[in-house]
C-alpha cells in the first residue's frame, strides 16, 4: 500500500512544477537559448547529470510503501506499521542486518575488542568478526583480487546498461535532431561519460554492499553507506522545499514594493528590514523552539514515528522559508523599481494596461532570471545550513537521517581512541558532492541568465 | 550629521518595536507559559501548582497585555508584555529561567566573543583581499581559474567539518594547542589561534571569490582604461584605482557586521568551549531557555540596525560622491 | 617620413564562445605630422577598435592577427609591455567617449592629473597642472583641481581629460568620438579646443567619430570604415566636394536629411494637439519632521498647439525638460498644472475607462528601441498588445489581417512576427515600435528622440518611414529632439526649450533663418555644418 507522507506530496510537487518549467522552456526559444548555455558548457553538463542523479536517488526515497505481513495469530494479511521507501527496497542488501556496533570500511571484525567465551570455557579479548558482512567474499578467497573482480564485473554490467540507454535515448538525439541546440557531440561525449562513471559507481557499490560495509557501521551496527545515501533526500527536500516556501512571498511582495511603490513599498519594506534586522539563525532558532514547544503540548494523533519526523522536517522547511525571504524580496523589489522605469513597461502604460496586466505580462518574465539565479544559488547554502541546524538541536528530528545528524553523532566518535573517522567521513563526502556540484551548477546558471556576470566569469 | 544620525535613530525605534511585538508574540502568544512551564518541569504528571509556582518565580504569572487587578499605571505595568517586552527597550534583560542576571552575563561574555570574532574577521579580510587581487592579477589564466575552482571547493565543505577537522588534525595529531577551553589575560591566546585559524580558513572560499568578483568588476570600468593609456603600470593600475574602488564595498560591507562581532560564532564558540555570546546563545536554545534567547533576539537586532548607521556614515567617510541627507 | 603613424594589413579577431570573429579587414592608413584624420563609420565597423589597437589596449578577447602599426619608425605590435608604457606616457595619448565614466569618481581632479606626470620632474607640479587647466579653458582652476567627477559638468570632464592627455604633450592624441555625449554648445567648444591645441603642441590627432559634420569641422584627412574595411581615405576638401565611394556619398546625403514636404496641412483646421500653460514640478520633502518640500521645475509653463498632418518639434539639450512633456502629455507622469487638449478634449478631464479608450487616438514613440520592446515577447505579441486592450471589439481573424498589413508597412517581412526582438537590429527595432502605435491609427504620435540611437544610413530610412506614413494618414507628430540639423529639415513649427521654459517657437524656416533669442542663436552657431572647406 503507498503511504504519502507530507514531504513526499511537496516532493512531487516539485518534480512535477520542474517537468512543466522545462516544458516550458522548451517551448520558449528565448529560454531555450539561456538555457543552452549551460547545457553547452561543460561543467554545467556534469553537474546537471550529478545533481540529477542525487534527485533521482531523493525521488524513490520519496516513494514509500508499507508491506503487507502475515499476522500468525488471525492468520490475516494486515499492513505493518513500518514504513519503506523504495529506495529502501533497492538498498535492502545494505541495511537488512545490523551488527553489534562500530566496524571500519571494509573490515571482517567488529572496532573494540569483545571478551568471548570460547568453546573450552576460557574466556578470551578478541575483535569478533562480523556476523553479516565482510567475511563473505564472493568471487574470490583474497580480499584484494576479489575487490578487482567485482570491479571489473561492474564495469561490465554498467557498460551493458549505459550502451541500453544510450541506444535508445542518445542515438536518437545524436542522429536524428541534428539541430536540436541542447546536444552538440562533444557535450553529448561528456554527458555520457558521467552517466557511465555514475553507473559505474552506483553498480559497484552496490555489489561491494552485499559483501562488505564499504563505509563502516555506527554505533548500533548500522551500515554507514546506507545512512549517508538515505541522507540525500534530506538535504534536497531542504534546498528545494524551503525555496518553495519562500518563492511567493518574495516574488509578489518584491514585484509589488517596487512596482505599485507608495505606501505599499513602506509597509513591506518596513517588515523585511524588521525580519532582516534579527540575526537569522536567533530567528529560526526561536521559530523552531515555538514549534517544538507546541508539538510537545499538543501532541497529534501519529500513526507512528516516521510521520512524526516527517511533520517536524515539513515545518523545518517552512520556518527556513518564512525567515529567508528577505533577500530575494529586496532584490526583486529594486528589480523591478528599475523595470517600471525602462521603456516598454511606459509603452505598454500608454496603452492603457493595468498594472496587474503590466505586472503579468512585462515584469514577472523579465524578472524570472533573477529568481531561478537565488534559487540555485540558495540551494547548497541550506543543504550546508542544515548540518549546523541539526547540530544545534534545532534541526531535523534525530530520528532522520541527515548528513547533520550523522555528523553530530561523529563530534562524539571523533574523541573516542583510536577514533571513528568514517560516519563523519561518509557524510562529509556525501555533502561535499551534492553542495560541490550545486555550486558549480549555480555559477553556470548565473552566467548563462545574468551577461553581466558571465562576462567575468568566461 | 548629527541631525542625520538623529533621524536614523529615529527610523529604528519602529523596526525595533516590530521585532520587540514579533518576538513576544512568537514567546507568549502561541505558546501560554502554562505550556513552557510544563515543558521545563517535564511533561508528564506536572501538577497545575508546580507550574503556578515555576510561572511565579520568573514573573510569568501576570496576564498578558492587561492587568485587571492593579489599578492606576500598574494595570499596564504588571503585565508580561511590560515586564518581559518593553523593558528591554531600557536595557533591563531581566533574569534568566535558571535565574540569572542576563545583563551581567553578556557583560562577563561579549569580550571573549571579540577575542575571536575581531582577528578572524581581520585576518580573514586580510588574506581573502591579498588572495583575490592575486587571482585579479592573474585574471582568465590557468591560476585564475583553478583559483576560483579551488574557492568553489572550499565553500562546498560544511563549517563543522572544517572545525571538526581543525581540531582533530591540530589539537589531536600535532599538539600544537589545546583542543578546547578559556582562560582569562593573556594566556588565553593559545586558545583562541585554532578557532581563529579555522574561522579564516572557513571563509576563505566564498570571501576570496566574492572580492574578486569586486575587483573585476571594477577594472572593467572605462577609468581603468584611462589609467591605462596614461602609461601606468598594471600593478599601479591595480592598487591606486581598482583596488581603492573596490574597497568602498568591501569596507562597508564589513562595517555592517562589526557591531554583530559581539554576538559572536554560535558554532565555533560552542566547539571550543569559549564562554562567549556564542556559546551563550546556543546553551540557552538547547536547555530551551526563552529569557536568554528573548534578549539575544533583542540585542541583535540593536546591533544590526547600529551597523546599518555605521555603514551610512563609514559611506560618506570613503565615498565622495555621497553626502548625508 | 613625414608620417608619425603607419598601420599596414592590420587584421583583428574577436573570439567569442569558441568562434572567431574577423573584425578588421587590411587595415592600412597613414597619419602625418600635426594632422587631423577623423575615422567615419557606423556603429560595428571597427573604428574603436582600431583605435585601440594603435594604443595597446584591446580587450583580452581580441587578437591581432596580422599586420603593423609603425609609431615613429617603431613598430608598436612588436615591443614589450613596458616600452609601450613608455609610449603610452610620453608620446600616444588617448580621450574616450564618455567623459562621465572615463574618469575616476573617488580621486580628486589633482591626483588624476598627476599620474599624467608621473616620472618627470615633481617640482612646480601644482603650477604645471593649473597651467594644463588653463590651457584647457578652465579659468578658475585652483578650485577645480580639489574637485571630484561628480562635482563637475560633462563639457568639464572633458576638458579635464583632455588635459591629462596633453600633459605629456604627446605626438598623437586619439580621440574616440571625444563629443557624441556632450550637447551642441559644448561639443563646440571641445572641438575648437582640441583645434586650438593641436596647433599650439604641434601635435596629430586621430578623430573617431560617426558623424560627418563633426568631422568636417576639425580634420584634414577623412577615412571612412564599414564593416571592418576602409573604404575611402581622402583629403577632406576632396571628400566633401566629392566622395568617391558609394557608401560615402551615401553617408553623405543622409547627413543633410530633406523630408518630402507634407503640403496638405490646413493651418485653419482645428487643433489636434493644445497644451496651455503645462507645468511639472518634481517635489522632494526637504526635511522629514517638517513638511517643506523642494521643487525640481522640469516643465515650466509651456505653450503648444499643433494642427493636424503638421510636425513640431521641440529642440532643447539635455536636460531641458523635452521628455518630460511627451511623458506628461502620455500620461507617464503627473502635471502639476496646465491643460492638454487633444482633439479639443481636455484628458486630464476624462474618467479612467474613457481615458484608455481615447488613448487610441495619440501614442508614443521612445528614444531606445532596445529597451523599448519587451525581450521576452514575440514581434506579433509586442505589436498585438495595444490592439487587445484599447480596441478590444476587434476578433482575432482581423487582428491577424491589421498585423500582416503593418509589418508590410513598415517594411519588415511576413515572418518577423514570431520572432524575438534580439534578433532584429536596432532601425528594424524602431520600425517595429512604429509598427506597435500604428495599429491603433493615432492621429497624433509622439516621438521622442526616435533617431538618436541610431547610425545615420539608418536614421535616414527610419524618418523616410515616419514622412510616408505622415503624408498617408495625416498625422500629427510631436518631434522631440536635440537635433537641430535633423529638425530643421523635417518640421514644420518648432520650439526652443531651455531649462523647462520655451525661449521661442515659431516656423521652422523663421527661426532656423532668423533666431531672435539670444540662446537659439548661440544654439544654432553651435551646430557643425559640413560647409568648413565647401
Amino acid at each position: 500500500m503507498f503511504v504519502y507522507l507530507l514531504t513526499d506530496i511537496f516532493f512531487y510537487l516539485i518534480i512535477i512544477s520542474l517537468l512543466i518549467y522545462i516544458l516550458y522552456v522548451r517551448r520558449t526559444p528565448d529560454m531555450l537559448r539561456t538555457w543552452s548555455y549551460v547545457f553547452k558548457n561543460k561543467t554545467g553538463i556534469i553537474s546537471i547529470v550529478v545533481l540529477s542523479f542525487f534527485m533521482l536517488i531523493a525521488f524513490f526515497d520519496s516513494i514509500h510503501v508499507k508491506k503487507k505481513i502475515l499476522n500468525n495469530d488471525t492468520n490475516q494479511f494486515i499492513y505493518s506499521n513500518d514504513i519503506q521507501s523504495l529506495l529502501d527496497i533497492i538498498l535492502l542488501p545494505t541495511y537488512e542486518n545490523f551488527e553489534k556496533s562500530y566496524s571500519s570500511p571494509f573490515s571482517s571484525k567488529l572496532y573494540s575488542k569483545e571478551t568471548i567465551k570460547l568453546k573450552d570455557g576460557s574466556e578470551k579479548r578478541i575483535y569478533p568478526g562480523l556476523a553479516y558482512k565482510g567475511n563473505h567474499n564472493k568471487y574470490s578467497k583474497n580480499i584484494s583480487a576479489n575487490l578487482v573482480i567485482t570491479a571489473i564485473l561492474s564495469l561490465v554490467k554498467s557498460f551493458i546498461i549505459f550502451l541500453f540507454f544510450y541506444l535508445i535515448i542518445f542515438y536518437r538525439t545524436l542522429y536524428e535532431r541534428k539541430n536540436n541546440i541542447f546536444y552538440n557531440f562533444k557535450n553529448n561525449n561528456i554527458l555520457c561519460i558521467t552517466f557511465y562513471i555514475l553507473l559505474f559507481i552506483f553498480l559497484l557499490l552496490y555489489d561491494l554492499s552485499t559483501q562488505y560495509y564499504v563505509l563502516g557501521t555506527d554505533k548500533v551496527g548500522v551500515d554507514v553507506l546506507y545512512k549517508s545515501i538515505k541522507s540525500i533526500r534530506t538535504g534536497i527536500l531542504i534546498g528545494t522545499l524551503t525555496t518553495i516556501v519562500m518563492l511567493p512571498f518574495a516574488i509578489f511582495l518584491g514585484i509589488f514594493a517596487g512596482f505599485i511603490g507608495g505606501i505599499v513599498d513602506d509597509i513591506i519594506q518596513y517588515i523585511y528590514t524588521t525580519l532582516n534586522s534579527i540575526p537569522s539563525v536567533l530567528l529560526i532558532a526561536s521559530a523552531i523552539l515555538i514549534l517544538q514547544v507546541h508539538m510537545a503540548n499538543n501532541p497529534l494523533n501519529f500513526e507512528n514515528i516516521y510521520e512524526r519526523a516527517d511533520l517536524r522536517l515539513f515545518f523545518l522547511c517552512m520556518i527556513l522559508g518564512l525567515t529567508s525571504w528577505t533577500g530575494l524580496c529586496r532584490l526583486l523589489r529594486g528589480e523591478s523599481m528599475k523595470l517600471r522605469e525602462v521603456e516598454f513597461v511606459q509603452a505598454s502604460q500608454t496603452f492603457g494596461l493595468n498594472k496587474f496586466s503590466i505586472i503579468i505580462r512585462h515584469i514577472i518574465p523579465n524578472i524570472m532570471h533573477i529568481v531561478i539565479i537565488t534559487v540555485v544559488l540558495d540551494f547548497s547554502a541550506l543543504v550546508l545550513a542544515e548540518a549546523v541546524l541539526s547540530y544545534v538541536n534545532i534541526g531535523v528530528d534525530p530520528t532522520t537521517y541527515s548528513w547533520g545528524n550523522m555528523i553530530n553523532d561523529a563530534r562524539l566518535e571523533m574523541s573516542r581512541e583510536p577514533v571513528v573517522w568514517w560516519s563523519l567521513f561518509s557524510a562529509f563526502l556525501f555533502m561535499f558532492i551534492l553542495v560541490l556540484f550545486a555550486n558549480l551548477f549555480a555559477d553556470v546558471v548565473r552566467d548563462a541568465f545574468d551577461p553581466r556576470a558571465s562576462k567575468k566569469y568566461e | 550629521m548629527i541631525k542625520y544620525i538623529i533621524k536614523r535613530i529615529l527610523y529604528a525605534i519602529p523596526i525595533l518595536i516590530g521585532v520587540n511585538i514579533l518576538t513576544f508574540t512568537l514567546f507568549f502568544v502561541v505558546n501560554s507559559p502554562d505550556e513552557i512551564a510544563r515543558l521545563h518541569l517535564g511533561n508528564k504528571r506536572v501538577t497545575q501548582e508546580q507550574i503556578i509556582s515555576w510561572n511565579e518565580e520568573r514573573g510569568y504569572n501576570n496576564p498578558l497585555f492587561y492587568n485587571n487587578s492593579e489599578i492606576g499605571l500598574k494595570v499596564f505595568k504588571k503585565t508580561i508584555f511590560y515586564e518581559k517586552s518593553f523593558k528591554l527597550f531600557l536595557f533591563d534583560f531581566g533574569l534568566s529561567d535558571s535565574g540569572r542576571d542576563i545583563k551581567y552575563d553578556i557583560k562577563q561574555r561579549m569580550w571573549p566573543s571579540l577575542a575571536i570574532a575581531l582577528p578572524s574577521l581581520f585576518v580573514g579580510l586580510f588574506i581573502n583581499i591579498t588572495f583575490a587581487l592575486f587571482f585579479v592579477f592573474f585574471r582568465f589564466t590557468y591560476v585564475d581559474y583553478f583559483g576560483v575552482i579551488l574557492c568553489v571547493a572550499l565553500m562546498s565543505v560544511s563549517s563543522l567539518f572544517y572545525i571538526i577537522g581543525g581540531q582533530y588534525l591540530i589539537s589531536k595529531l600535532l599538539h600544537l594547542v589545546p583542543i578546547s577551553g578559556y582562560t582569562q589575560g593573556l594566556d588565553a591566546i593559545k586558545f583562541l589561534i585554532l578557532p581563529t585559524i579555522i574561522s579564516v580558513i572557513y571563509s576563505i572560499g566564498s570571501g576570496t571569490r566574492w572580492y574578486r568578483s569586486l575587483f573585476l568588476e571594477e577594472i572593467e570600468k572605462d577609468y581603468v582604461k584611462t589609467a591605462r593609456s596614461k602609461g601606468l603600470s598594471e600593478v599601479t593600475v591595480l592598487f591606486h584605482h581598482v583596488f581603492r574602488n573596490a574597497l568602498i564595498p568591501i569596507l562597508t560591507g564589513v562595517v555592517v557586521i562589526l557591531p554583530l562581532l559581539f554576538l559572536g560564532s554560535l558554532i565555533v564558540e560552542s566547539f571550543f568551549g569559549i564562554p562567549g555570546l556564542g556559546s551563550y546563545t546556543i546553551d540557552a536554545i538547547q536547555s530551551q531557555d526563552f529569557a536568554i534567547v528573548r534578549a539575544m533576539v533583542f540585542l541583535g537586532s540593536i546591533l544590526y540596525i547600529f551597523g546599518l548607521i555605521l555603514t551610512d556614515i563609514s559611506y560618506t567617510l570613503v565615498d565622495p560622491r555621497v553626502s548625508l541627507k | 617620413m613625414n608620417n608619425i603613424l603607419k598601420v599596414n594589413n592590420l587584421c583583428l579577431s574577436i573570439n567569442s564562445n569558441n568562434k572567431e570573429e574577423e573584425i578588421l579587414k587590411n587595415i592600412n592608413f597613414e597619419i602625418n605630422k600635426s594632422e587631423v584624420v577623423s575615422l567615419i563609420g557606423e556603429s560595428g565597423s571597427g573604428k574603436s577598435l582600431t583605435a585601440l589597437s594603435i594604443i595597446r589596449l584591446l580587450e583580452k578577447s581580441c587578437c591581432i592577427k596580422k599586420g603593423e602599426i609603425i609609431f615613429t619608425n617603431k613598430n608598436i605590435l612588436k615591443i614589450q609591455e613596458k616600452e609601450m608604457r613608455e609610449i603610452r606616457k610620453n608620446d600616444i595619448s588617448m580621450i574616450f567617449q564618455e567623459p562621465m565614466r572615463s574618469l575616476n569618481p573617488i580621486m580628486n581632479i589633482y591626483s588624476q592629473i598627476k599620474e599624467s606626470f608621473v616620472n618627470k620632474i615633481n617640482k612646480n607640479l601644482t603650477e604645471k597642472i593649473l597651467n594644463l587647466l588653463v590651457s584647457v579653458g578652465i579659468h578658475d582652476a585652483e578650485r577645480v583641481i580639489n574637485l571630484y567627477p561628480h562635482q563637475l559638468s560633462g563639457g568639464m570632464k572633458q576638458r579635464i581629460m583632455i588635459a591629462m592627455a596633453i600633459a605629456c604633450k604627446p605626438k598623437l592624441l586619439i580621440a574616440d568620438e571625444p563629443t557624441t555625449s556632450l550637447d551642441v554648445t559644448i561639443q563646440k567648444q571641445v572641438l575648437d579646443l582640441l583645434l586650438e591645441l593641436k596647433e599650439k603642441l604641434n601635435m596629430s590627432i586621430l578623430f573617431i567619430t560617426h558623424d560627418l559634420a563633426v568631422a568636417s569641422q576639425i580634420s584634414d584627412r577623412i577615412i571612412v570604415m564599414k564593416d571592418g574595411k576602409i573604404i575611402e581615405n581622402s583629403l577632406s576638401k576632396n571628400f566633401f566636394t566629392s566622395p568617391e565611394n558609394s557608401y560615402s556619398k551615401e553617408l553623405l546625403k543622409s547627413s543633410v536629411y530633406k523630408r518630402n514636404i507634407n503640403n496638405s496641412i490646413n493651418y485653419n483646421s482645428n487643433n489636434i494637439l493644445d497644451v496651455t500653460n503645462l507645468k511639472v514640478y518634481y517635489k522632494e520633502k526637504e526635511s522629514f519632521l517638517l513638511n517643506k518640500y523642494i521643487y525640481t521645475k522640469a516643465v515650466d509653463g509651456i505653450n503648444i498647439s499643433i494642427k493636424p498632418g503638421m510636425t513640431h518639434a521641440i529642440i532643447g539639450e539635455s536636460g531641458s525638460g523635452k521628455t518630460t512633456i511627451a511623458k506628461a502629455i502620455m500620461g507617464l507622469t503627473s502635471i502639476t498644472a496646465g491643460k492638454i487638449k487633444i482633439l479639443n478634449k481636455d484628458i486630464s478631464e476624462l474618467n479612467s475607462s474613457k481615458k484608455r479608450d481615447f488613448r487610441k487616438n495619440y501614442q508614443m514613440i521612445f528614444q531606445d528601441p532596445f529597451s523599448s520592446l519587451n525581450p521576452r515577447m514575440r514581434i506579433g505579441a509586442i505589436i498585438k498588445e495595444g490592439l487587445c486592450f484599447l480596441k478590444p471589439e476587434i476578433n482575432n481573424h482581423d487582428v491577424n489581417l491589421i498585423l500582416n498589413d503593418v509589418i508590410k508597412n513598415v517594411g519588415l517581412k511576413y515572418d518577423s512576427l514570431y520572432k524575438y526582438p534580439h534578433e532584429f537590429s536596432g532601425g528594424q527595432r524602431q520600425r517595429i515600435a512604429i509598427a506597435r502605435v500604428l495599429v491603433l491609427n493615432p492621429k497624433l504620435l509622439i516621438c521622442d528622440e526616435p533617431t538618436s540611437s541610431l547610425d545615420v544610413t539608418v536614421q535616414e530610412q527610419v524618418l523616410d518611414l515616419l514622412s510616408n506614413i505622415q503624408n498617408k494618414r495625416n498625422i500629427s507628430y510631436l518631434f522631440i529632439s536635440h537635433d537641430i540639423k535633423l529638425i530643421s529639415n523635417i518640421s514644420d513649427t518648432i520650439s526652443i526649450m531651455n531649462k523647462g521654459k520655451i525661449v521661442e517657437s515659431g516656423k521652422t524656416s523663421d527661426i532656423i533663418n532668423k533666431p531672435e533669442n539670444e540662446y537659439t542663436q548661440k544654439l544654432l552657431n553651435s551646430v557643425p555644418e559640413i560647409n568648413r572647406i565647401l
